[in-house]
C-alpha cells in the first residue's frame, strides 16, 4: 500500500525565517511550495525546491491570496472568480519556471491557507482555482479535500485529483476541517494523531465529531512542520504508516490518482 | 557616557526576527522600523508600548521601500521622493507615539540608506529635508556626509558607533544582508576602546575614528541580548554607562 505525506514549505519571506523546511523535507514525499503571495520570495523557492529535488520530494505550487501581512489566513471577499484563476496561473506560472530550471517540474497544486478554505465550499471559487490549473497545464494533479467543492470542480475541468486528509485536525459532519476556534479542533496529542490517520485509512473513510463516518478515497496526508511539536508529529506518524506496512510514495508517482 | 541603541521591531506579520523583549530592558533608545525593511502596523504599536514600559526613547527608523531585501540594498532613488518616502514613516511611527503620550527622540536611517547617506550629500540632504519636518536629532557617522550634511543644515548630530558591523578601512560600515554573530566579549573590548580612545580596529587593519555618543547593536545579531549585557557590564565598569 502507498501513500503521499505532505506539507506547505518555503514560507520563509526575505530576512524572515519560518519552519523546519530542512527536517520537514526529510518527513514529506510531496512539499506544497508557498509562491510569493503568502510566503517565500524567488529565492525562496528556489532554495526550498533545490533543497526538495536533493530528497527525491515532489513538489507543487501552493497559491493564495495576495496577502503576505496576513500570511494568506485573512478572508479576502468580493473577489471576481476570474481574477482569481489569473491570480492562480500567476503564481503555478512563477513556481513552474523556477522548477523547470532546476529539472524537477511541478507535480500538484494545493490551494493555501483562507484561498484554501474557500476553494472547498465555494465552487465558483472552486472552479476558478480548477480552470486555472487544467489552462497552465493538464497534467497538474489537484490536491483536493474529497466531498467538497474543489474536488468536483477539479473532476469537472478532467484533473486529476489528489484526496487530502489532515493529521492533527477533526472533522465536522460535511467532510470539512472543523474551526481552528473550537477547541479540540486542532489535535496536539501525538499518539492521538496518529492512530486516527491509522484508521482513518484503514477504513478508507473520515470519522467526523458528529459521529459519522464518511468513505473517501486517501491519497495523501497533510503535515506541518511550524515548529518542534509539528515535525517531531511528523516524523512518527512517517514512522508508524512504515510500521503498518505503508510504502511511503509521492502520489505523483507511479501514474499518480487515476480518479 | 554612551547611550546603547537597538534596531528594534524588526518582525513582518506572523514572521517573528530579533529577541525584543529580552534586548529592550538592556538599551536606552530604540530605532523603531516604520513598516518599510521591517514590522508592521501592529508590531510597531507592540514595539512603541514595550519601549514606553522599559523608559526607553523611541527614535524612527526609516528605510528604503524594500522589504523583500530588508533595506540593506543599495536603491537608485532621488532627493525629493525619498524625502517623501522617509516623511511617510516617520509620520506613522509618531502616529504610535502619539497614542502613549510620547514624543520622538531621533531619526536614524536604516540600513542602506544610512549607508548611502554617509558617503552621498544628495542623500544626506534628503534625510534632512524630512528631519526639518520633525526637528530632531540625527544619528550618524562623524566624518562623512552624515556629519557634514546634518550639521550643515543645522541638525542636532548624535555620534554613532557600530557593536556589531565590520568598518571598511575607508571608515564605512560594512552592512551585510545577514548578521553574523560577534563575540559578546570582543564587542565589549570594542567599545571600551572607541570610548578611551575614540577608535576602531578596520577589517584591513586600520584605526578608524569614531564618535561613541551612541553605540548601536543589531537585534538580529545572533545573541543582542549578551552583546548588550558585556557591554553593560565593561562600560558600567568604566563608570561611563547609565540608564
Amino acid at each position: 500500500m502507498k501513500i503521499d505525506l505532505n506539507s506547505d514549505l518555503g514560507e520563509s519571506f526575505g530576512a524572515w525565517k519560518m519552519g523546519d523546511d530542512a527536517a520537514m523535507l526529510d518527513i514529506v514525499t510531496s512539499a506544497n511550495i508557498a509562491c510569493g503571495f503568502h510566503a517565500g520570495d524567488p529565492l525562496v523557492m528556489h532554495r526550498t525546491m533545490s533543497a526538495a529535488k536533493e530528497r527525491g520530494v515532489s513538489i507543487g505550487a501552493h497559491p493564495s491570496f495576495l496577502d503576505l501581512w496576513g500570511f494568506g489566513r485573512r478572508s479576502i471577499l468580493g473577489e471576481r472568480p476570474d481574477d482569481i484563476e489569473k491570480m492562480v496561473i500567476y503564481q503555478i506560472g512563477a513556481a513552474a519556471a523556477l522548477a523547470q530550471t532546476l529539472g524537477h517540474p511541478l507535480a500538484h497544486v494545493k490551494t493555501h491557507g483562507t484561498l484554501g478554505n474557500m476553494a472547498m465550499v465555494d465552487i465558483d471559487l472552486a472552479r476558478a482555482v480548477a480552470r486555472a490549473v487544467r489552462l497552465f497545464d493538464r497534467d497538474l494533479i489537484l490536491v483536493a479535500m474529497p466531498g467538497l467543492a474543489l474536488e468536483k470542480a477539479g473532476l469537472e475541468q478532467g484533473l486529476r485529483v489528489a484526496r487530502e486528509i489532515y493529521a492533527d485536525r477533526t472533522y465536522d459532519d460535511d467532510g470539512n476541517l472543523t474551526s481552528r476556534k473550537i477547541p479540540g479542533a486542532v489535535i496536539e496529542d501525538v499518539a492521538v494523531a496518529v492512530k486516527r490517520v491509522l484508521t482513518m485509512l484503514d477504513e478508507q473513510a473520515i470519522t467526523t465529531v458528529g459521529g459519522r463516518t464518511l468513505p473517501v478515497t486517501i491519497d495523501t496526508i497533510c503535515v506541518h512542520g511550524d515548529n518542534a511539536h509539528a515535525v517531531a508529529m511528523a516524523s512518527t506518524l512517517r514512522t508508524a504508516l512504515e510500521t503498518a506496512g505503508y510504502t511511503l510514495e509521492a502520489f505523483s508517482k507511479g501514474g499518480g490518482p487515476q480518479n | 557616557m554612551t547611550l546603547i541603541n537597538c534596531d528594534m521591531g524588526e518582525s513582518f506579520g506572523i514572521w517573528r526576527l530579533g529577541d525584543d523583549s529580552r534586548i529592550m530592558p538592556a538599551i536606552h533608545i530604540a530605532n523603531v522600523a516604520c513598516g518599510f525593511h521591517a514590522s508592521d502596523f501592529n508590531h510597531m504599536r507592540a514595539t512603541v508600548r514595550l519601549a514606553k514600559q522599559h523608559s526607553v526613547k523611541v527614535g524612527a527608523h526609516p528605510s528604503l521601500p524594500d522589504r523583500q531585501g530588508f533595506g540593506r540594498r543599495e536603491m537608485k532613488i532621488g532627493r525629493e521622493e525619498l524625502a517623501n518616502c522617509v516623511i511617510y514613516q516617520i509620520g506613522a511611527l509618531k502616529g504610535f507615539l502619539e497614542a502613549e503620550g510620547m514624543t520622538l527622540h531621533h531619526i536614524k536611517p536604516h540600513g542602506s540608506l544610512f549607508v548611502m547617506a554617509s558617503c552621498d550629500p544628495v542623500i544626506a540632504h534628503a534625510i534632512c529635508d524630512a528631519a526639518d519636518v520633525f526637528k530632531v536629532p540625527l544619528i550618524g557617522l562623524i566624518e562623512t556626509e552624515h556629519e557634514r550634511v546634518y550639521r550643515e543644515r543645522g541638525h542636532a548630530f548624535i555620534p554613532e558607533f557600530y557593536l556589531d558591523l565590520d568598518y571598511s578601512d575607508e571608515g564605512r560600515l560594512i552592512v551585510t544582508r545577514e548578521h553574523a554573530a560577534v563575540d559578546p566579549d570582543a564587542a565589549a573590548e570594542r567599545a571600551l576602546r572607541a570610548l578611551r580612545e575614540g577608535l576602531v580596529r578596520s577589517v584591513g587593519g586600520k584605526d578608524i575614528r569614531v564618535g561613541t555618543e551612541t553605540m548601536c547593536l543589531h537585534s538580529d545579531t545572533p545573541g543582542a541580548d549578551l552583546i548588550a549585557a558585556a557591554v553593560h557590564k565593561a562600560l558600567g565598569m568604566d563608570g561611563r554607562i547609565h540608564k
